[in-house]
């Protein structure tokens, strides 16, 4: 036994430095330096369609189908992470019929996908992709951007999955949020758009 | 008080949580990007250039993806995007580049008929690549997935003198010669209302 204990403990430790070695890195994009807010006022549409979007993944037969609601989380978190990035920003179902100067956000998901784990407690990515089109008060598009936002949690066992599930969607939104915001603020495009607003405006 | 089977079952556990875990954090080279000229297949349209790489062996596919795209019916492309004008910033949508196969190059051998062209038979929007991701590719690790998303070509505003680049997955049939293909990149200008597409063909 006295031979035994030191070999089950180099094991052990052989493993706990693979598992540490072995976790995913999270290969989120860099946010740009923030230039400070927009100037001008904008519009986030956020539609039913757009709230109701979720990403299937997984068969019931083989390894147990997962339901990610992305929509849900992103119309609870796009709003307060979009608002510090311009000057008003109002939230819609529906692009405005007559746009009154307003900017006009859209957003959609591009694409989303979580990695799957063998183990309760080993971690999983997930990367969401979120598209925005910006248009101008005359309706002509301006600027267009696909952003990543991504987050790990723990896999979860057959009970705690759900829970694990809803967390990584949660944190991989708001990630997106963030990004999307600091990712508008630093477009030079919108930058240059919001000084010919405000010239305009004069 | 432990005994050897005992012993060598434990060990083999805590081996077996080791190694599961590490297929989760595989990792994928960086496929090489140089300018759109720089390709054998390139073509430049007003100020934007595009450049393509098909990466057509299933050696290099598994160098890159971990797993053989052909034999599942999509040929990876890589494209780079350059915006090579000095004042004007130009939209990239993905969901407006289109394909098209010529059939007669994948139904057998070619007649070589005097003033005959080639025939683009099937012409559609290439599709994103998750929502196959649950299909074709259901036995691939998850890694494998998440890199093929995390790869894809996004809809993006490329400023002056910008580059962007990433992947195409051009739905080809399982089975036979390789078709020929014909792309099409729809470019949008801000400053201006004009459009420009550029036509690649291999």
């Amino acid at each position: 036994m006295t031979k035994v204990r030191p070999f089950l403990l180099t094991v052990l430790t052989g493993c706990l430095v693979l598992l540490t070695a072995s976790v995913p890195t999270v290969r989120a994009q860099a946010a740009p330096a923030a230039a400070g807010r927009l100037p001008f006022d904008a519009v986030l549409v956020l539609s039913p369609e757009f709230c109701a979007t979720t990403f299937k993944q997984g068969s019931m037969w083989t390894t147990g189908g997962e339901t990610f609601n992305v929509g849900k989380m992103a119309c609870a978190e796009l709003e307060p992470a979009l608002k510090p990035a311009y000057a008003d920003l109002t939230v819609a179902a529906a692009p405005p019929a007559s746009v009154n100067a307003h900017f006009v956000l859209i957003p959609s998901f591009a694409s989303a996908h979580a990695t799957t784990s063998a183990f309760a407690f080993s971690n999983r990515e997930m990367d969401v992709f979120l598209e925005w089109t910006v248009k101008d008060p005359a309706g002509k598009t301006v600027w267009l951007q696909t952003v990543q936002g991504s987050s790990k949690h723990h896999m979860g066992n057959m009970f705690t999955h759900s829970h694990d599930v809803k967390l990584i969607v949660k944190d991989s939104v708001k990630d997106v949020a963030a990004q999307s915001a600091a990712r508008m603020e630093a477009a030079p495009e919108l930058r240059a758009l919001s000084s010919q607003h405000a010239s305009a405006a004069k | 008080m432990l005994k050897g089977p005992t012993i060598q079952a434990l060990s083999g556990l805590l081996l077996f949580a080791c190694t599961v875990p590490g297929y989760g954090a595989q990792k994928f080279p960086d496929f090489p990007v140089r300018q759109p000229g720089n390709y054998s297949i390139s073509a430049q349209q007003d100020e934007v250039s595009v450049g393509l790489d098909p990466v057509e062996s299933v050696q290099d596919q598994l160098t890159y993806f971990h797993t053989a795209l052909s034999p599942k019916g999509f040929l990876p492309v890589f494209v780079v995007v350059h915006n090579g004008s000095k004042l004007d910033s130009l939209l990239l949508d993905k969901s407006g580049i289109s394909y098209g196969l010529d059939k007669e190059i994948g139904s057998g051998p070619k007649e070589n008929t005097a003033g005959q062209k080639a025939a683009i038979v099937s012409s559609a929007f290439i599709p994103f690549i998750g929502g196959f991701i649950s299909l074709g590719m259901a036995e691939d690790a998850s890694g494998v997935k998440q890199n093929l998303i995390l790869q894809e070509l996004q809809s993006e505003t490329l400023s002056p003198g910008d580059t962007a680049h990433g992947f195409l997955y051009i739905p080809i049939p399982k089975k036979g010669p390789l078709p020929k293909i014909q792309i099409q990149v729809p470019i949008a200008w801000t400053r201006s209302d004009k459009t420009s597409v550029v036509h690649l063909d291999f």
